[in-house]
């Protein structure tokens, strides 16, 4: 089916963009391929693994299983998006002391799924951090270095519930 | 992974979500947060030219409370019914179970609709929906309504009870248990569960006057078992865990099981004995000892 294919705005990490994809084009395949934004990664393709994590309106969704319509007049947020600010600086230099990062392939979603977190302004339990973040897997690191990296993220941002 | 191309169409309302289905037939279907529907699709498990987004519709996306229960939208994501802070006060177990059904990504999307119209057999909702004997709202062709029990809706694996122009509009909980609590156990190895009992229990007298164990995501639907339940009514403090042995003994053989990757029949009776009689005591003993 090759029906006309409307126009669309979308701010994507600050920046508009034109959105004039077919109804059936995956968000994740918008942001690597028509933007060119590779930080965003492609891996289980079926919501399992959260390499594909972007933030739309400020919630976390699987690239991989949504829809770049459910995005037309939204606010994109990828991990180039928060590379810049006070957070990614302080969330890398933790996550690089605890041998969070191997090879990194899973770290922008991680360090997105954190950032939501702390986002939400909310002092979280260890458990709620785990349950929040079971989400995403890791080939490399085995978890607990990532755990307690994001504890102290989360804890050194908005601190820590009990 | 492609998604096969279709074209979307947004609902404005349940009469105008049904009429579209209706005009569209087989080659259609609803889709709210597409957290199945999107994987079905991907993997070419179903061709479809025209999706029905109802996201947008007031009706299903919105939560009320009242004296009679509690009304939730069937597109009302997961994420909302955690961030209620009605339900969250008045309902923690329920909001509890929601909090950990699939991962962060999928709760923020994904609809209570969405997962019993889909009817998969491994389901948190439906089976805590059993337990507490919730309802269904469901709505057909010319503005017709129905409510039904939550009971008998999924008749099979993917078999909702609904016909092809009929969608769910709410999903109703009892707004007090009667007296009663309910508490909700699940295992998953991976990411969805492998076993999932929720038991209602109330007491009077310090007996067990009602009991209502769900079983499922290990059987082909959730389901309760009457014989499992009568076994249970009665309990007192010296006779519970003499009745919690028997409820299990009978849930474990009269369970209708099959083996598949999640593990054999025999490992499977062993998480239903084990889980019945699990969860089962922790509503009972709270009851009890309140
Ligand atoms: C990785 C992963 C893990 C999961 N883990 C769990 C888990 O631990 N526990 C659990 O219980 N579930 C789990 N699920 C299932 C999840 O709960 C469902 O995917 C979700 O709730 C479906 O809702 P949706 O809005 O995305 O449905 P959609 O994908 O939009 O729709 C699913 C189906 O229902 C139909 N439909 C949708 N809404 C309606 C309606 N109102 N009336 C009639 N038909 C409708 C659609 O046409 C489609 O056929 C998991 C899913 C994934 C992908
Ligand atoms: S690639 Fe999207 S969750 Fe794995
Ligand atoms: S660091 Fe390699 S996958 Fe996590």
């Amino acid at each position: 089916m090759s029906e006309p294919v409307e126009k669309f705005l979308c701010v994507v990490n600050g920046k508009q963009q034109i959105m004039e994809v077919p109804d059936n084009t995956l968000l994740l395949d918008w942001i690597r391929t028509d933007l060119g934004l590779t930080g965003t990664k492609q891996s289980c393709e079926v919501q399992v693994c959260g390499v594909c994590t972007v933030l739309v309106d400020g919630v976390p969704v699987s690239g991989c299983t949504t829809l770049a319509y459910e995005a037309r007049n939204s606010n994109v947020m990828t991990i180039e998006g928060i590379r810049g600010t006070a957070f990614y600086q302080r969330a890398e230099e933790i996550f690089m002391r605890h041998s969070a990062v191997q090879c990194g392939f899973c770290s922008p979603g991680f360090i997105l799924t954190v950032f939501t977190l702390v986002n939400a302004g909310r002092k979280l339990t260890e458990h709620e951090i785990k349950q929040a973040l079971h989400g995403n897997l890791c080939r490399c690191t085995g978890y607990k270095s990532i755990f307690e990296a994001a504890i102290e993220v989360i804890n050194s941002e908005v601190g820590l519930g009990k | 992974m492609l998604v096969p191309s279709f074209e979307m169409h947004v609902a404005k309302s349940v009469e105008d979500a049904i009429k579209l289905r209706s005009e569209f037939g087989d080659d259609s279907s609803f889709y709210a947060g597409g957290t199945e529907l999107l994987l079905v699709m991907k993997l070419g498990l179903t061709d479809l030219a025209h999706l029905i987004d109802i996201k947008h519709v007031e009706e299903l996306s919105s939560i009320s409370i009242d004296e009679s229960g509690v009304r939730i939208g069937a597109a009302v994501t997961y994420r909302e019914i955690e961030n209620n802070p009605i339900l969250k006060s008045d309902h923690p177990e329920f909001v509890q179970m929601i909090s950990g059904v699939a991962n962060l990504r999928v709760r923020s999307v994904g609809t209570l609709g969405g997962n019993l119209a889909f009817a998969d057999p491994a389901s948190d909702p439906a089976t805590f929906l059993l337990a507490v004997k919730g309802e269904l709202e469901i709505g057909s062709v010319n503005g017709k309504r129905r409510l039904v029990p939550m009971a008998g809706f999924q008749t099979g694996p993917y078999q909702p009870d609904l016909a092809e122009n009929e969608m769910i509009v709410s999903i109703r909980l009892p707004r007090n248990l009667a007296g009663g609590i309910v508490v909700h156990e699940r295992m998953k190895l991976k990411e969805r569960p492998n076993i999932t009992v929720a038991v209602f229990a109330a007491v009077a007298n310090d007996k067990v006057t009602e009991a209502r164990v769900a079983i499922g995501s290990i059987g082909l639907v959730p389901i309760c078992i009457p014989e499992v339940n009568k076994s249970l009514e009665g309990a007192s403090r010296a006779t519970l865990s003499e009745r919690l042995r028997q409820a299990a003994e009978i849930a474990s053989t009269e369970i209708t099981l099959f083996d598949d990757a999640n593990g054999s029949v025999d490992y499977k009776r062993h998480l239903v004995k084990h889980f019945v009689e699990k969860v089962a005591r922790r509503a009972i003993e709270a009851v009890l000892l309140n």
